[in-house]
């Protein structure tokens, strides 16, 4: 399953993932099972389905057991916020999804937000810890020291 | 208190509220909080955190703007704390101390938490002084002392809260700090309370701390609790102080929505099974001190004089005594409408001189005899010379405790009233006549100092009740000079 989620780098990625698991799972139910080799075909990504017939392929592994695996593995990655003053390229996300792989571990997924009004730099929220890194709260604590002499000078 | 944006950045946690119910949050995130704890949202909004589990701490929204799901929060790193302080007499405030009755801010404030433990044993002392309420028949039957929990129990409607008005007019008169908490109200009753206090120029030495019915059930809940924060800042500077809860029963009820809305199990009449101990953990911190003292009369609604209920019996049992508002008795047109046979005072007596002792113990004895003299006449039997005599003296002892529910009267001039009445002053007086002659003697006490030191200096110097009958038997010109017929 590593190779399946090197390839999930962004929380959209995941959801992505998630939806085309469930659509899979339900169909192992559906036209007493025929439906999941007509979704594997017509219902998910190439790439996955290609993976998936490999998987399944191998030591003949039940499909509903291999199914429910990756969902629950799914399950319990975690997210982190982050938030830009620029909406990042597909170059941007790779550097950032290894280095957060690289710090994190395997299992941590990237959610991008834009706040332009941030300046430069970006704020990071991971398991409830916050930290801001932008341009903007430095020129707030740098503007902090100096309001007071600054509007005594305006006033005179 | 700091914005959201300096209590994210200095916490260093961030939370995002999923679920809203009415006046709880669910926050997920902020993995340090701990119970009680406040948070702020990113709105402004202020709540307090009322349990923690694995997935998210519930938040009981404590502001008047709404939040939204989304939103994030920050946690501030401390509990509820309150801005108390001698700049608080003579405002009307919410429960965060925040003034309401116009805008000019509050001065000489400093921050207390509102959840502290009650005092153990050391540090408290018996009650040992009297607290005048002003009405005749609370002061002469069920007396209160300083420091003592009296509970005021009634139906809607039947004077109770006018009982608790006379009580803060005639303690604050004699300089004690009076703290008025409203609970739950409508907007025009806590009105209706600011403008008597003004008019009767006694708001100085007065706080009231209100919350209206259409605040949040959180903000109602905290109402209790801040302003027994007030009383004991007052107390710590070596003053007596008077705090009214009115009323603890609609401050149940809205605990009960609170944990209901939570989740929380419900027992008896769908209470939470911790309405004993968030009331007796209030209650506990009033009591007579070393310095100072917090004497606290809750009020508690009845249902058609029922004493029984769930809500009622657990305040009953944690104070000292119940002054008792009979619906009967009010319908008969008896005001105050107070049972004396069904009220309780533990502690009260033992504030009382000795003559005040004997005149109770007197006076008792013979209302008990009074009433059973009345319901014998019920069988039409025919009445005896004595039996008479008892409903005459009866008749008039109901015309001395009727009292205007504005009126507030020296337990002195009262002592010396019901001393007249037992001596026969007013044996050929009844009714109307008998009333007016009794309120020109309060008014003469009230509106001369002589006079005044004089009925004064006679109670002071008299060892007991029969004594001081007797003394006026043959001096009757201290009452009879008074009196114009």
């Amino acid at each position: 399953m590593e190779a399946l989620f090197e390839k999930i780098k962004t929380s959209e990625e995941k959801d992505k993932l998630m939806e085309e698991i469930d659509i899979l799972l339900n169909s192992l139910f559906q036209n007493k099972g025929e439906a999941f080799s007509i979704l594997l075909k017509t219902g998910v990504r190439a790439w996955l389905s290609e993976y998936i017939r490999a998987e399944l392929a191998k030591d003949e592994a039940n499909p509903f057991e291999y199914l429910k695996k990756i969902k629950e593995e799914l399950n319990s990655f975690k997210a982190l916020k982050l938030t830009l003053a620029f909406e990042p390229t597909e170059s941007n996300i790779e550097k950032f999804s290894y280095a957060v792989k690289k710090y994190l571990g395997e299992k941590v997924v990237i959610e991008f937000s834009y706040n332009p009004t941030l300046i430069a730099g970006c704020t990071l929220t991971y398991e409830g810890k916050y930290r801001d890194f932008s341009m903007k709260s430095f020129f707030n604590s740098e503007f902090a020291k100096i309001k007071q002499d600054l509007f005594i000078q305006m006033a005179h | 208190m700091k914005d959201f944006d300096y209590y994210l950045n200095k916490i260093g946690e961030i939370g995002f509220v999923d679920e809203i119910v009415h006046s709880i949050a669910y926050v997920s995130g902020i993995p340090s909080a701990r119970p009680s704890e406040v948070v702020i949202f990113e709105g402004g909004e202020v709540g307090t955190i009322l349990s923690l589990s694995p997935e998210s701490a519930e938040v009981l929204l404590l502001s008047r703007q709404v939040t939204k799901v989304g939103n994030k929060v920050a946690r501030t790193g401390d509990l509820f704390q309150v801005a108390i302080g001698s700049g608080l007499l003579g405002r009307v405030v919410d429960p965060l101390a925040k003034p309401i009755d116009s805008a000019i801010p509050v001065k000489d404030v400093h921050l207390e938490p509102i959840d502290t433990q009650p005092h153990g044993i050391i540090g408290r002392e018996p009650v040992k002084k009297p607290l005048e309420t002003g009405v005749t028949l609370v002061d002469l039957v069920v007396p209160l002392g300083k420091g003592q929990r009296e509970l005021i129990i009634g139906d809607r409607k039947t004077g109770k809260t006018e009982f608790l008005l006379q009580t803060i007019y005639s303690q604050a008169t004699k300089g004690t700090i009076c703290i008025y908490a409203l609970i739950g109200q409508k907007q025009v009753d806590i009105k209706k309370r600011q403008e008597f206090l003004e008019d009767k120029k006694i708001m100085d030495k007065c706080i009231i701390v209100a919350s209206s019915s259409s605040d949040p059930s959180g903000l109602i809940y905290l109402t209790p609790y801040t302003s027994m924060t007030i009383a004991e800042h007052f107390r710590d500077q070596g003053l007596d102080v008077l705090l009214i809860l009115d009323d603890m029963t609609t401050h149940a009820r809205y605990y009960r929505e609170i944990s209901l809305l939570a989740r929380r199990f419900p027992g008896r009449d769908s209470y939470p099974g911790d309405i004993f101990y968030i009331h007796a953990r209030l209650i506990e911190r009033a009591g007579n001190y070393k310095r100072g003292s917090i004497t606290c009369l809750p009020a508690a609604e009845s249902v058609l004089g029922d004493l029984s209920g769930y809500v009622q019996t657990n305040l009953m049992a944690m104070t000292d005594g119940h002054v008792f508002f009979d619906i009967e008795l009010y319908n008969q047109g008896k005001r105050p409408a107070v049972n004396p046979e069904l009220s309780v005072t533990r502690v009260g007596h033992q504030a009382q001189t000795p003559l005040q002792r004997d005149l109770s113990r007197e006076l008792m004895s013979f209302l008990v005899n009074y009433q059973r003299m009345q319901q014998f006449m019920h069988f039409g039997a025919e009445a005896g010379e004595t039996v008479k005599s008892v409903l005459r003296l009866g008749a008039k002892v109901d015309e001395f405790f009727s009292q205007r529910q504005d009126e507030v009267i020296a337990i002195n001039v009262n002592i010396l009233i019901l001393a007249g009445l037992w001596g026969g002053i007013w044996k050929e007086i009844e009714g109307i006549e008998l009333k007016r002659e009794m309120e020109q003697i309060v008014l003469t006490y009230q509106t001369d100092p002589a006079y005044k030191a004089q009925v004064d200096q006679l109670i002071s110097s008299s060892p007991s009740f029969t004594e001081l009958v007797q003394f006026l038997r043959q001096n009757d010109e201290i009452i009879v000079s008074k009196i114009r017929r």
